[in-house]
């Protein structure tokens, strides 16, 4: 500040220069003014030529303002658009995985009890269940090309509850009890009356397993004794 | 424009410095009313110096910022980088999934499944329902009050007792697991409904097939240092590398002291390479019914326990490795548990089930042919020791037949001597015996025979009657599978192959057969052998002729083995191992059985089962029947 005032008598000299210098530089700048003053007198001598471009530009000032406008206009719009979009799009995302995250937890746990039903201990505790029995030693019927044939072993049918239970299976006996009294309870004794008639029609049955086999049969659905009967008897009779 | 008011200011500047001698000193004197006592002060100083002193104080910063930058990048460097790494980058395991062990028709023994443990700090649980700004509100539970909601909730959404699950939350401790293995959707509601509960990534072993084959597949469970599943037992532990697969990373940047992923923020990432299939050569079904009609036995003839093996007669693979005690894989610690398998680990003496050594030894070198007629005594002396047969008798006349059908320790002998202890013992060690089998189930036992050189005087009158040396029932049934593969003896297997993840199956490598004996030794063998099921008359019968199977020629020898009594350092007058060895259908066997029980208090013999087990077989393998009539051959002539 303090200098300014110091300054301050001489600006009138200051100017005085630069008005003396102005004609000298009006000449070297003919470049830098030609935007300004200098282009009327060029104007005059090319009237039409020269007139039509500065009409459009002075004319198209507005629309490219307006196309600005508009395009900024629908930037934002697509972009608002564009993030809503985004927006739902992850919300059934992450549904759509919560349901994939559930249908491969479902895969899993399905698979898991397929392999446990399907496993030798579950099948056969199932098929006691229904009041099967181990088949035992099957007799083969061997037939010759002439027609004759053959039986080879010893035809025996099943008998029930036999073999005894193995004691080194604690866990067995009481599922093994429990289903066939399930099984009769919900149905009337269907397994047992199966059974009876299958062993009808088998020839080779000894007259001594019949009673015994419905000795068994009767007393399953009364108590869960059937396995103390057999176990008294000999098994490979 | 810029440019151009300094150039215009300058002229004025100038104009007084150039006239700066003579105008400066008559200048001083009008400014003195304003500012008398800082112009000569800032005046000195103005133009260079403090340029000099901007230009030194700008050199130091610079420098400062030099010696910060070196330090910050050079020296401090490493230290420095970790501590931010340690602050924002964490490398999160990527769990190798553990593979699954199958049976050889691809039935699942063992697998995983995705768990969840639901973990809790009761303390703190204790501290937040006990925040004053909770108690201040009405209707707030206590904190005791809250637990038992979260006891009561757990209970019914898992199915568990409330019970045990309330005294892990009002215990005094900062972490404690309230269910360890809880299914990954059940996790997720208790957690949805109690916030204080968290849950840990598990694993869960599944053994869909329970006890069954649980003494080879072993059981493995979750270990804690390592947070990874582990084998403990059996092939579980034997081929935990394999299974376990290798653990991935993925190394991210969390949220300081949480793991909550920055999205987007995954510096390096290694897959996990999920464990290894092992696929056995065992058959599920066939493993089944083996343990049972093994355990039904036992426990009917009142021993203390048996083992059974059965092989592939030509291949040597393991169908079914039975014992009669068990576990359940999943709580392997449960009272009465057998953990160990000791169709493996257990050598027992054999018995005359060894004659099959001595008895092949001769005729593979010509000693003795089947037919050949020995004249028997009811006893013989070898060094210092009288050996007599099991049922007493004068002098008879045994075919070699005889002397395998009715099992005569003395025509044993006799022949033993005609053969010589180096070719006996030659023919030992072809058979396997005293060398593990190299299965791949952990703790296998070689068994023991004496080295040759240790032989005294009795030891050759020990062992060709299968006393004096011990073996495993798998070694044992790796000796008659020779018989059965026309002499040549192919180590037993359990492991048939490895899948990898992309489902490429890697076979085990075959183990090389070793030759025992030729191809026609081993034939006569199976003739022989076949005595020993022969239900003939009077001295035609064999000892063995309750695991002959109808329509089926059986081959093989019982045996009895007097155990060691510990008491008198003995032999024992009434522990034995019962043992039987044999093969179906005789000709063309398909199936090596080999069964041992220990202690039966009666003595019974181990061939019913051998029957039960054969029978169970021809049907499960669907073996053609044989319509020729049982093979009879004279055993004893008049």
């Amino acid at each position: 500040m303090s200098s300014a005032t110091l300054t301050e008598p001489r600006t009138g000299t200051s100017t005085r220069t630069t008005t003396r210098t102005e004609p000298r530089r009006d000449t070297g700048r003919d470049a830098a003014r030609r935007s300004g003053t200098s282009t009327r007198p060029a104007a005059s001598t090319r009237p039409a030529a020269t007139t039509a471009p500065a009409d459009a530009r002075s004319g198209g000032t507005a629309p490219f303002v307006l196309l600005i406008m508009v395009l900024l206009t629908g930037g934002l719009v697509a972009t608002l658009w564009l993030s809503t979009a985004a927006a739902a799009d992850s919300y059934r995302l992450d549904e759509a995985r919560q349901v994939a995250r559930d249908l491969s937890e479902q895969t899993e746990r399905l698979h898991r009890d397929v392999a446990a039903a399907q496993s030798a201990p579950a099948l056969a505790a199932a098929a006691r269940a229904q009041g099967m029995v181990p088949a035992g030693e099957p007799a083969v019927l061997l037939v010759a090309p002439d027609g004759t044939s053959q039986v080879i072993g010893d035809a025996r049918p099943a008998q029930a509850a036999a073999p005894p239970p193995t004691p080194a299976a604690p866990a067995q006996p009481a599922p093994n009890a429990n289903g066939a009294q399930a099984a009769t309870d919900g149905q009337p004794a269907p397994a047992p009356a199966g059974a009876a008639a299958a062993e009808d029609h088998l020839a080779a049955v000894p007259s001594n397993d019949q009673p015994q086999n419905d000795q068994a049969q009767n007393d399953r659905p009364r108590d869960d004794q059937p396995r103390d009967d057999t176990a008294a008897t000999p098994v490979g009779q | 424009m810029a440019r151009s008011a300094p150039t215009l200011s300058r002229p004025p500047a100038r104009a007084p410095g150039g006239r700066a001698p003579s105008g400066r000193r008559p200048s001083p004197p009008p400014p003195p009313p304003r500012r008398p006592a800082r112009r000569p002060a800032s005046r000195p100083p103005d133009p260079r110096r403090r340029l000099r002193v901007g230009r030194v104080l700008l050199v130091a910063v610079l420098l400062l910022c030099t010696l910060k930058l070196v330090e910050v990048q050079g020296i401090r460097a490493g230290e420095l980088s970790a501590d931010a790494a340690q602050q924002r980058t964490t490398r999160l395991n990527v769990p190798a999934e553990r593979g699954a062990i199958l049976d050889r028709y691809g039935t699942p023994l063992a697998f995983s499944v995705e768990a969840k443990a639901l973990v809790a700090n009761p303390r703190r649980i204790t501290d937040d329902w006990n925040d004053p700004a909770v108690r201040s509100q009405p209707g707030a539970p206590t904190p005791d009050q809250r637990k038992s909601a979260i006891a009561v909730g757990m209970g019914r959404i898992l199915g568990l007792d409330p019970g045990p699950i309330f005294a892990s939350l009002t215990s005094d401790r900062a972490y404690v697991v309230l269910a360890p293995l809880v299914d990954p959707g059940a996790a997720r509601q208790v957690r949805e409904a109690f916030p204080e509960i968290a849950e840990e990534d598990r694993e869960s072993r599944q053994y869909p097939a329970g006890d069954v084959a649980s003494t080879v597949v072993g059981s493995a469970s979750w270990n804690m240092d390592r947070q990874k599943i582990r084998g403990s037992i059996g092939l579980e532990s034997a081929l935990d590398t394999t299974l376990a697969g290798t653990d991935g990373f993925r190394v991210v940047d969390t949220a300081e002291g949480s793991d909550a992923v920055i999205p987007g923020t995954t510096r390096a990432e290694q897959p996990a390479q999920a464990g290894r299939d092992v696929v056995l050569t065992l058959d599920t079904d066939l493993q089944y019914a083996v343990e049972q009609r093994l355990r039904d036995y036992t426990a009917r003839v009142g021993a203390r326990n048996g083992s059974a093996v059965v092989l592939d007669a030509h291949t040597g693979q393991v169908l079914s490795m039975a014992n009669s005690g068990g576990f359940n894989p999943a709580a392997p610690g449960a009272a009465g548990a057998q953990l160990s398998n000791p169709s493996v680990t257990s050598p027992f003496e054999p018995g005359s089930v060894n004659k099959l050594v001595t008895m092949a030894a001769a005729i593979e070198n010509g000693v003795a042919r089947p037919e050949d007629v020995l004249q028997v005594p009811g006893s013989i002396r070898v060094a210092d020791r009288t050996i007599s047969d099991a049922w007493s008798h004068g002098t008879i006349n045994l075919t070699l037949n005889g002397v395998l059908g009715r099992s005569s320790n003395v025509g044993t002998l006799m022949t033993a001597q005609r053969l010589g202890p180096d070719r006996f013992n030659a023919m030992l060690r072809a058979l396997g015996i005293g060398q593990r089998t190299g299965i791949e189930l952990p703790g296998e036992s070689p068994g023991s025979v004496p080295a040759r050189e240790d032989w005294s005087g009795s030891t050759f009158g020990n062992l060709p009657i299968g006393q004096g040396l011990s073996m495993t029932t798998l070694q044992m049934a790796s000796m008659y599978q020779a018989v059965a593969n026309d002499g040549v003896r192919v180590p037993p297997r359990v492991v048939e192959a490895e899948v990898g993840g992309d489902g490429v199956r890697i076979p085990s490598p075959a183990p090389e057969g070793v030759r025992a004996m030729s191809p026609e030794t081993a034939r006569t063998m199976r003739d022989m052998l076949q005595s020993v099921t022969q239900d003939g008359r009077g001295g035609n019968r064999g000892t063995g002729p309750a695991a002959a199977m109808p329509g089926y020629p059986v081959a093989g020898k019982t045996g009895t083995a007097q155990q060691v009594d510990p008491g008198c350092g003995c032999y024992s007058q009434s522990n034995y191992w019962i043992t039987f060895a044999g093969m179906f259908p005789a000709q063309d066997p398909r199936y090596i059985v080999a069964l041992m029980l220990d202690r039966p208090p009666g003595g019974d013999s181990a061939a019913p089962l051998f029957h039960e087990i054969g029978s169970y077989l021809a049907q499960h393998g669907a073996v053609p029947v044989s319509t020729a009539p049982p093979r009879e051959v004279p055993l004893t002539l008049p």
